[in-house]
């Protein structure tokens, strides 16, 4: 602003002092508290402003053109991105991943001078793939969206597959595209190929709520409304299309554009009823079994839902969308999951992506069948939002869920009401029934562990490393720290097996959507929340999915954002090799030559190398196991220091 | 081959691991391994015919969509093997004897019951402290 101020001959006119503004807004006592309040319903929600201006008095940073119109015009005085920028800050976005284009260039500019570069902050990202994974990573740490920034079309066309993952994944990303919606405002060729009538429609089938508005106030109220829709639950990316005249053009003398209010918002809440019948069916349940998947968005559901737990001394199977319950725990019953369906004769699932899929078995043969893996009897109830909001399409989906009550609820919300509930019911009798429940799935538990401990040991001084073993030097390394596991390759769980998971942003979820390519930037959003609250982030990287998005190196350079890349490296599009070998063996063709178009070999790929070559702290590739403890504490000393890390290590391959 | 020997045990059903078949002694074991197959070419055979590929080199086990079983020096007879191989129950594909011989199959028998196998993991100091899960807390509980 002093910037424009200073510009002299610019007639600029700013009317009002004090900002009304949510970010930098001085809240009052009473707004504080209602911040704070806000905070605990809704982390994703900014501070609320706290006053609305009388009607027809000047509003806070206005700003309208009021240089005389001319012929052609070579200065402005006023920009319409300013006051998309003041409506973006209004939402309390720190970060704008972005890669550059010329459809969004007006707000560009304005978020770099005008708006200091500051909350926002943009960053640079050599795909738009990797700025919407990580903002993805990113949300699922902080508990709110980042902003993204890419070019109308083609930008978009990159986008498309990381907003899928986020789609799929149910986290909010606040997506915004350029365009230029006047035909005859279009330069010829380039602007024309990268203009859209309906830029939305390439990703509505897998967007929330998307707009293009033709004015700065439709914006202001579009921008709003984007980031409410994107942070109620369910929640899920959102996209709005800036259209390049309307960024770059002077403010109309007249126009009083305003920023609209932020609501607090309240999650969907079970009915009473509901709550109280499941709460009798969970007490009088022999076996009652709780799946959890995409439910704990704080760190308060991990409590409550151990609570719960605790409280019924029950199974519990975390699928790890979030992290919903803790590890090592007695009734963390994910790895003994076969046996305590077949005994449960009552099935809650909170918040799951596939209802089906957690309660069936699949085979996936010549002529594929199915199976419950529940007992005939058994009830089966649901708790979600995912039948809020559903779209045809894609089909994410999944099957059916054949249950007999579906609680339309938010499941980390609804936790407290069925607590309580319980609570009210259990009596001396129950409490010693769950308590004989308990020492069983305690056992359980502990025999389970006892076997992956033995198998852990196998090839244990081996090359290639395995992946226990590889699992272990790392929890070695980090277990003093305040760690946080941002990325895991597909099927490495031996992190879930043995390391001591106690909170909430231990481990960071999955890509949602299986989209390769999610797992070195959505990691990097990851880590980049983390930076602020000291957190050492960890990331086991798979090989073809780090070559989808190499330049997330840089990127993690480039800001200094502190992270260790442990390569998952087995030179292998893995799971595709396995499929293509159960392809071989069913036409009895033999599996030789299943590494033709899945092999990441001849050459291998020198990780470290690429890393060096980016900025990155490298080392690799490290083969010999005696090797990897020492490299994965240098590798960690960097990035204790604030920088990236990336160490290759060639792995069995799972 | 994905000699996933003992039945990927993919969606449907437990791991073999889980459900054992009838026990075979290890010096029954050993026996039929040394008689049926040869080591050696059974190593090259878990390679070539990718049978590492799920249950790794070492026969650790690993993931395929659900858990592979570890199947170094696994509790089956050579008849419950060699029915694994050609036509698992589970998802493990099918090795039929146009792609693996008779013989291959017997090497392959008599290389995963000559693997070293599981450890004491009390024996091995990274693992030795998760071997009591509950016992201490954790160093960052209270990090935020």
């Amino acid at each position: 602003m002093a910037k424009k101020d200073s510009i002299g001959r610019r007639n600029f006119l700013l009317k009002g002092g004090a900002t009304l503004l949510g970010a930098g807004a001085a809240l009052g006592p009473g707004g504080a508290a209602q911040a704070q309040n806000q905070t605990a319903q809704n982390p994703a929600a900014p501070p609320a402003p706290t006053a609305t201006p009388p009607k027809g008095a000047p509003r806070p940073n206005e700003r309208v053109e009021t240089l005389p119109p001319a012929e052609d015009p070579v200065n402005q005085s006023s920009g319409g991105a300013d006051f998309m920028l003041d409506v973006i800050k209004s939402l309390g976005l720190e970060f704008i991943a972005t890669n550059p284009a010329a459809s969004f260039r007006g707000l560009h500019e304005a978020i770099i001078n005008y708006g200091d570069n500051k909350s926002p902050e943009l960053l640079t990202c050599t795909h738009e793939e990797i700025a919407v994974a990580m903002a993805q990573g990113y949300a699922k740490i902080e508990g709110k969206p980042m902003g993204v920034l890419v070019h109308g079309t083609v930008g978009l066309q990159h986008a498309s597959m990381a907003i899928y993952n986020a789609f799929c994944d149910r986290i909010p990303v606040y997506l915004m595209a350029g365009n230029i919606l006047d035909a005859e405002k279009r330069a010829p060729l380039v602007e024309w190929m990268h203009s859209a009538q309906d830029p939305a429609a390439l990703v509505r089938d897998f967007v929330k709520w998307d707009d293009q508005p033709r004015s700065l106030q439709h914006f202001a109220e579009s921008a709003v409304r984007a980031y409410k829709l994107a942070t109620t639950p369910p929640m899920a990316p959102v996209f709005l299309s800036l259209d390049a005249e309307l960024q770059e053009g002077p403010i109309e003398a007249g126009a009083h554009p305003r920023v609209p209010k932020l609501p607090r918002t309240v999650f969907p809440q079970a009915d009473a009823g509901a709550v109280e019948e499941l709460a009798r069916m969970l007490v009088a349940a022999s076996n009652p079994l709780l799946i959890v998947d995409r439910m704990a968005r704080t760190q308060a559901g991990m409590d409550r839902l151990v609570e719960l737990a605790e409280l019924l001394q029950c199974a519990v199977i975390d699928q790890n969308g979030r992290t919903n319950f803790p590890a090592p725990h007695p009734l963390n019953q994910t790895f003994n999951r076969l046996a305590v369906l077949e005994a449960a004769d009552l099935i809650v699932g909170i918040e799951l992506s596939d209802f089906w899929g957690a309660t069936h078995g699949f085979k996936e043969r010549i002529v594929r069948r199915s199976r419950d893996l529940f007992r005939p009897g058994t009830k089966l109830v649901s708790i979600g939002v995912r039948d809020l909001f559903i779209k045809s399409n894609y089909q994410d989906f999944q099957r059916f869920a054949d249950v007999d009550i579906a609680i339309t609820a938010d499941g980390e919300a609804m936790l407290p009401q069925l607590i309580e509930a319980v609570r009210r019911l259990v009596d001396a009798g129950r409490k010693s029934a769950f308590a004989a429940r308990g020492k069983k799935l305690r056992e359980a538990y502990e025999g389970t562990r006892k076997k992956a401990l033995a198998n852990a040991t196998i090839g244990w001084d081996s090359s290639p490393i395995t992946l226990a073993r590889l699992c272990a030097e790392l929890w070695n390394q980090i277990q003093k720290e305040d760690w946080s596991l941002v990325g895991n390759g597909i099927r490495v769980d031996w992190h879930r097996r043995l390391w001591n998971i106690d909170k909430i942003y231990r481990l960071n979820g999955y890509s949602g959507g299986y989209g390769i390519g999610y797992t070195a930037p959505g990691a990097l959003g990851a880590a980049l929340a983390n930076r602020k609250h000291g957190r050492l982030s960890v990331s086991i990287q798979g090989d073809g999915d780090l070559m989808m998005a190499p330049g997330t190196l840089w990127t993690a350079a480039h800001h200094r954002i502190p992270i260790l890349y442990v390569m998952h490296n087995n030179r292998s599009y893995h799971q595709e090799q396995m499929y293509l070998q159960s392809m071989a063996n069913r036409r009895s063709r033999g599996v030789e030559r299943s590494h033709i178009g899945t092999a990441l070999s001849d050459p291998h790929i020198d990780f470290a190398t690429v890393a060096k070559g980016m900025g990155v702290y490298a080392e690799g590739p490290i083969t010999d196991p005696k090797d990897l403890g020492p490299a994965l504490k240098r590798a960690i000393a960097v990035v204790k220091r604030g920088q990236p890390a990336l160490i290759d290590t060639v792995v069995e391959p799972r | 081959m994905r000699v996933t020997i003992l039945g990927l045990s993919l969606g449907l059903g437990v791991a073999s691991a889980e459900k054992p078949a009838a026990k075979i002694s290890p010096a029954a074991q050993v026996a039929q391994a040394e008689t049926r197959g040869d080591v050696a070419r059974g190593k090259t055979l878990f390679t070539q015919k990718g049978c590492y590929l799920c249950h790794g080199h070492f026969g650790q086990g690993g993931n395929f969509d659900a858990p592979t079983p570890a199947v170094a020096k696994y509790p089956l007879s050579y008849e419950e093997f060699k029915e694994q191989v050609r036509a698992s129950k589970k998802v493990m594909p099918a090795f039929a004897e146009a792609v693996l011989s008779e013989r291959d199959v017997a090497d392959l028998y008599a290389f995963v019951q000559a693997l070293p196998g599981k450890r004491n993991p009390e024996e091995i100091p990274l693992l030795k402290g998760f071997v009591h899960p509950f016992a201490a807390p954790s160093a960052t509980k209270n990090a935020r």
